[in-house]
């Protein structure tokens, strides 16, 4: 048994170098379902039928439910030229999705999403997506580890090309790169069983994998493991100008991998919030990875001591500045002006985190003011209340980890305050653009349910774009969601899509294919957030 | 255990499925030509539209192959559309300065089930780059077609436009 454990790792992370070229090879075609697309059923079907123009075996077969629940149902379902699943007895009254990746003969998997309504169509906004409370407990554990990890031993590794680490610095910083690399994947395999609404029991399931590394988290889940081994890799080598490189560079990718994925990085405009959030971090890496080497240091009286924690005291306004800059344009972008959308969860966690964050850089600038100087000149007293401060500031730290990564089950304001509660009918927009055609497309109403989606299409100078047909796909990689696909009809100058069922709140990516002319194509992608 | 096998053996199928690149798209039967030679291009079609039939192929030729010469089909109609070269292309001591921008196979019958080859030479201009060069091709059948015209170049998409890596003269080994 000691055995499976890793092998199953071995084939999940095999899965995950594969899954990317796994997308959509077009063969097997949807021919028509049963019930059909959008339709109203008076009562709850005991199957549902998919009918295909050649054979396939079902993959993953998924059931959303009218409150948001996954179910896997891939058990059930049949292959075939026709799949057929069986549904749940229980089937609740409202809206259901049905989604569904099948793989064809020729080994080509794909997927789709049917979405059918028993009784009426629903689609309440308050459908919170239903994580087993063992796996967010776990992810969170997971990722307050991994940034512990990532912030204090790839931290170290960057501030040792500032000045030698002590040695019991250097075992820790190690360690936790170490603990660091193993979490990483941990984390990608519980953030896909998160989003799948899986157990714990099924975390060596290919799907939580699969859907793990879709999500934007999966680039930053490798960005991580090798800022893990750069920094291993210059933490083992002795102290030259390659290993300090090395130890910058692990610092660069860890601060990347963060820019990759999470809520802040997924703000527009992009070209602000990505550098944004590498400052950030960068910043933060600078900081705390200089803690424990220092706290370290200050046990004693030594000369290379007292040179580290000046150079550290000379560099750290560097690393502050752009950490505060970046952090107050973010915090700006995430909440908006001051309103009640404030005193959601995510304001909360912010909140909280802004308040720690006063106490820090109330003890840092104490820290740097009044007690380095002293205690620089051998002050004894300055030197051990220096240290019991950095001691405060660590554990400081490790509890803002703790709420950053709690962010990830609260959805920022800036995501709710397009359409507030109490407005949400109003329509939701997107802009979505290449180097040369733009695509507006407006929600309506703005909320889960049945909508209508109405695109206008121009060149750059605002002149409406002759297009032969436009079609447009929304998926939810998030929540496991395949794409639904839809073509528009032109009434009026807009393209509109009257058929189409937004089953589940949260991030839908949309793509929008524009058929220019016989032989050319535009494909625009963006993002809609339903609140 | 069997869940490990499983895994695993979902994990080697889409190895194969990334191996064997794509015989489900409408693909061109040599990968790669030299900058500056001739090529014929054997356009596959595996499938129909759907479960339809096809009844038209049509291939656009962009800038940059001239001296297009498509060859005829049995059971087709062969027809071409022409029009003016952006700019003029030797061919052995004269200018060609227009040519076959658009080939069209139609009123024949390829069912689903069936497979065929469509057929055309030409000559890669010298003064293309090296990199991917497509031919974006439509499928028309009774109540639909096929449009294998994204030039994108995701991987994952969903009907990529047939296409040939352009290598520069010498790697060809002429």
């Amino acid at each position: 048994m000691r055995l499976l454990a890793p092998m199953q790792l071995l084939a999940a992370l095999l899965m995950f170098a594969l899954v990317p070229v796994e997308v959509a090879w077009a063969h097997a075609q949807l021919l028509s379902t049963s019930p059909a697309e959008n339709a109203i059923v008076e009562a709850a079907p005991e199957q549902v039928e998919l009918r295909f123009n050649e054979p396939v075996s079902p993959l993953t077969i998924t059931l959303i439910g009218p409150e948001g629940a996954s179910l896997d149902a891939t058990g059930t379902a049949t292959g075939g030229v026709t799949s057929v699943v069986r549904m749940p007895a229980d089937l609740a009254r409202g809206t259901h999705v049905l989604s569904w990746r099948v793989v064809s003969a020729d080994g080509h998997p794909i997927g789709g999403s049917l979405v059918f309504s028993i009784g009426e169509i629903t689609g309440s906004a308050a459908v919170e997506p239903t994580s087993d409370r063992a796996v967010a407990a776990s992810l969170w554990a997971a990722k307050t580890l991994l940034f512990t990890a990532l912030f204090a031993g790839v931290g170290a590794a960057g501030f040792s090309a500032l000045a030698p680490l002590p040695p019991l610095a250097r075992t820790a910083a190690l360690w936790l790169s170490v603990a660091g690399a193993v979490l990483g994947p941990v984390s990608l395999g519980l953030q896909g069983l998160d989003a799948l609404g899986l157990p714990l029991t099924a975390f060596a399931d290919v799907r939580a994998w699969s859907t793990g590394f879709s999500t934007s988290y999966g680039a930053t889940t490798i960005a991580a493991v090798l800022a893990f081994a750069a920094a291993l890799a210059s933490l083992l080598m002795p102290r030259s100008g390659w290993s300090n490189s090395l130890g910058i560079l692990a610092a660069a990718i860890a601060a990347l991998s963060l820019a990759l994925s999470g809520h802040a990085s997924a703000a527009a405009p992009q070209w602000l919030t990505r550098p944004a959030v590498f400052l950030h971090i960068a910043g933060v890496l600078f900081w705390v990875g200089a803690l424990l080497p220092l706290w370290l240091l200050l046990r004693g009286r030594t000369d290379s001591a007292d040179k580290t924690l000046a150079s550290f005291s000379r560099f750290i306004p560097y690393a502050v500045a752009p950490l505060v800059l970046s952090g107050l344009t973010l915090a700006a972008i995430q909440m908006g002006w001051p309103g009640t959308h404030w005193a959601t969860p995510y304001g909360f966690i912010l909140g909280a985190k802004l308040s720690l964050l006063a106490l820090l850089f109330g003890l840092a600038i104490w820290n740097r003011r009044w007690l380095t100087a002293p205690a620089l000149a051998g002050d004894t007293l300055a030197r051990s209340r220096l240290r019991r401060s950095i001691g405060w500031e660590m554990a400081i730290i490790v509890v803002i980890l703790g709420l950053v990564a709690g962010w990830r089950f609260t959805p920022p304001p800036r995501a709710l305050a397009d359409a507030p509660a109490e407005l949400v009918a109003e329509p939701i927009m997107a802009h979505l653009m290449d180097g040369e055609t733009m695509a507006m497309v407006m929600v309506t109403p703005g909320r889960v349910g049945p909508v209508v989606l109405e695109t206008t299409i121009s060149d750059f100078e605002g002149f409406p774009i002759d297009a032969q047909n436009v079609r447009l796909t929304l998926a939810n990689p998030d929540r496991g969601i395949e794409p639904i696909t839809r073509e528009a009809s032109l009434i009026d100058e807009v393209w509109r899509i009257e058929d189409m069922t937004i089953p589940v709140t949260g991030n839908w990516q949309v793509s929008i294919e524009v058929r220019i002319s016989r032989f050319e194509m535009v494909r625009l992608r963006g993002e809609l957030i339903i609140p | 255990m069997i869940r490990f096998i499983a895994s695993a053996a979902i994990a080697a199928t889409s190895l194969v499925a990334f191996a064997a690149p794509a015989f489900a798209h409408a693909t061109l039967e040599v990968q790669e030509a030299a900058i500056g030679s001739g090529y014929k291009a054997v356009l596959r079609v595996p499938h129909g539209c759907g479960t339809e039939a096809t009844h038209t192929v049509r291939v656009q030729i962009p800038e940059g192959f001239y001296n297009v010469k498509p060859m005829p089909k049995a059971g087709w109609d062969l027809a071409t559309v022409t029009g003016s070269y952006e700019r003029g292309y030797e061919n052995h001591g004269t200018t060609l300065t227009e040519g076959v921008k658009e080939i069209v196979w139609s009123n024949g019958n390829l069912p689903n089930e069936w497979y065929d080859e469509f057929v055309f030479r030409g000559t890669f201009a010298s003064t293309l780059e090296p990199g991917t060069f497509y031919f974006p091709a439509v499928q028309e059948c009774a109540n639909g077609e096929e449009a294998w015209i994204d030039i994108s170049g995701d991987e994952g998409a969903e009907m990529p436009a047939p296409s040939v890596e352009l290598v520069p003269a010498t790697s060809a080994g002429h």
